[in-house]
């Protein structure tokens, strides 16, 4: 057994660098696949985590009415400062909020400008200890509700839920396009093997006419295509390896981008080597599908 | 070593390219099989490596009929085969050691004892330093001894050889017999397919006459003329 694997691997390897422009095409497609596969999956990964961080810590804003008086405002600003799951609570005034619009949508800041009356009301912009419930939330927006003065209590559910639900579509349009490319890849295997038997065809009659065994020839066409979809894989994920650090390099160096904070992961190694072992598996099937469908009444004997 | 049993050989109805062949070749003999090109002898002794079925008949190598021998079984019978191919078929991206060894290597072989067993053929035929040449790389007669070194190098029970001096040259050739006489001295029955007259009479072995597919002589070694 040990011979053999060694055998197949010895004359495998040997074909697949004998054939290398030809293997090029197949290992260019699984590299494609598992690019795609790799950077949906990676996509998605940090989306659920920029999710988790920012529902970690829930943040939201106390908008005033206009006819808050001083002492109302003082007594919000009391509670607040003294509630036990507060962990900040700035205030915002209506001033400070048009020049906080101005700078974050310079687009309009003239249109702001030409506004003869303030639009934009004064707040206060809450977070909570990390960690702290939303039941615990819900129960503090109660007791805001009591206090005069406010106008709405903002804080924007939605967004986590769209952005799981981004997450997840993302996830799945990877394992959707992956899969297909994965498939198209198996195919693309399978069709260079078949044009190298073709091209070996002669060696092959040869190989059975010396008395080589069947699992003699097969073997090295299977670890052929198992090899190609380890070394299409494993460029696959150097490629999404890449993206990240260009990535990492370019959101570390815009400030003004909302992902500024967010740390980039990369896949973990598990599913780096599951990506990897999955280009071979796919290497695998397509050298069984074209040895099953296409070779075998080459190969086999009489 | 090898029994026909009234073997029958066709392509196309009716035409028969072997017919009713029958004869005993026995373990240790030096046999000449000839005939005029499309006598047969190419298809007998592709019949003998089962590389084809007859059509009718039964044929008996090594004990095993290999008309009706298990698939599974034929790469094992071709492994106690030497067989020197009159196109040689030698594979062109393998080096000569790598043709040589081939079967070697599929046996399972280390590379010491491969090297070791190539290096003993190719010295017999003259190829000891062209070891990494590729096929094309070599002449005719060259590629041909090549076929030989291959065909001797698993030191099989049955050599078999269709037209194995071509292409060389008399004294290439006669080295070669000589070979194969060295070869059928150790035990190895040796059935070589030529229509060179010179040189079977030269050898003075049993000759098979085949005509038109019919096993027209079976005459008899005359011992004086030995080599």
């Amino acid at each position: 057994m040990f011979q053999f694997l060694l055998f197949s691997l010895s004359e495998g390897t040997l074909s697949l660098w004998r054939s290398r422009m030809l293997n090029l095409l197949s290992i260019g497609t699984i590299m494609f696949a598992m690019f795609i596969l790799g950077s949906f999956i990676f996509v998605a990964l940090n989306l659920r985590n920029l999710t988790i961080n920012w529902q970690e810590q829930i943040q939201f804003n106390i908008f005033l009415k206009d006819a808050i008086t001083p002492a109302e405002q003082q007594q919000l600003q009391s509670f607040l400062n003294e509630h036990l799951l507060v962990e900040t609570a700035v205030f915002l005034s209506k001033e400070d909020a048009r020049k906080k619009f101005e700078k974050d949508f310079e687009g309009y800041a003239e249109a702001s400008a030409e506004l003869q009356e303030n639009p934009f009301p004064a707040s206060f912009q809450v977070a909570l200890l990390k960690g702290i419930e939303k039941d615990a939330f819900q129960t503090l927006r109660t007791n805001l509700e009591q206090f005069k003065g406010i106008d709405e209590i903002f804080y924007d559910e939605e967004i986590f839920k769209r952005l799981t639900f981004f997450a997840n579509l993302i996830q799945m349009a990877g394992w959707f396009f992956g899969s297909i490319m994965v498939f198209s890849s198996i195919f693309s295997i399978s069709n260079v093997l078949k044009l190298t038997f073709f091209t070996r065809r002669e060696e092959v009659d040869i190989m059975k006419l010396v008395g080589a065994s069947r699992s003699y020839i097969r073997g090295p066409f299977i670890v052929e295509g198992v090899l190609q979809g380890l070394v299409g894989a494993l460029f696959g994920v150097v490629l999404v390896f890449m993206g990240y650090v260009f990535l990492t390099y370019y959101l570390g160096s815009s400030e003004e981008s909302i992902f500024s904070n967010l740390e980039l992961v990369f896949i973990p190694f598990t599913w780096l080597i599951t990506l990897i072992l999955a280009g071979g598996f796919s290497g695998l099937l397509g050298s069984l599908f074209s040895l099953n469908q296409f070779l075998e009444e080459h190969i086999r004997y009489q | 070593m090898i029994r026909f049993y009234h073997v029958y050989q066709s392509y196309s109805r009716d035409i028969y390219t072997l017919s009713d062949i029958s004869s005993t070749i026995r373990p240790g003999e030096f046999v000449f099989l000839t005939g005029a090109s499309g006598a047969g002898k190419t298809t007998l002794l592709k019949l003998i490596i089962r590389e084809e079925v007859p059509h009718k008949g039964n044929l008996i190598v090594n004990g095993q009929n290999v008309t009706s021998i298990p698939v599974s079984k034929i790469p094992r019978l071709r492994r106690s085969i030497g067989v020197v191919f009159q196109d040689f078929k030698l594979i062109k991206t393998k080096t000569v050691f790598e043709n040589v060894t081939f079967v070697l290597k599929t046996l399972g072989i280390d590379l010491k004892e491969r090297r070791r067993r190539a290096h003993h053929v190719l010295k017999q035929v003259g190829l000891q330093h062209k070891t990494q040449f590729y096929p094309l790389q070599l002449s005719g007669g060259e590629q041909q001894r090549v076929a030989v070194a291959r065909a001797i190098v698993n030191d099989p029970v049955l050599l078999l050889a269709d037209e194995p001096t071509g292409n060389l040259d008399p004294e290439m050739a006669m080295e070669i017999m000589n070979l194969f006489q060295k070869i059928n001295r150790k035990g190895t029955t040796v059935l070589i397919a030529t229509h060179d007259r010179q040189m079977i009479e030269r050898m003075g072995k049993r000759v098979l006459t085949l005509h038109q597919g019919h096993l027209l002589h079976d005459t008899s070694p005359v011992p004086s003329e030995e080599l």
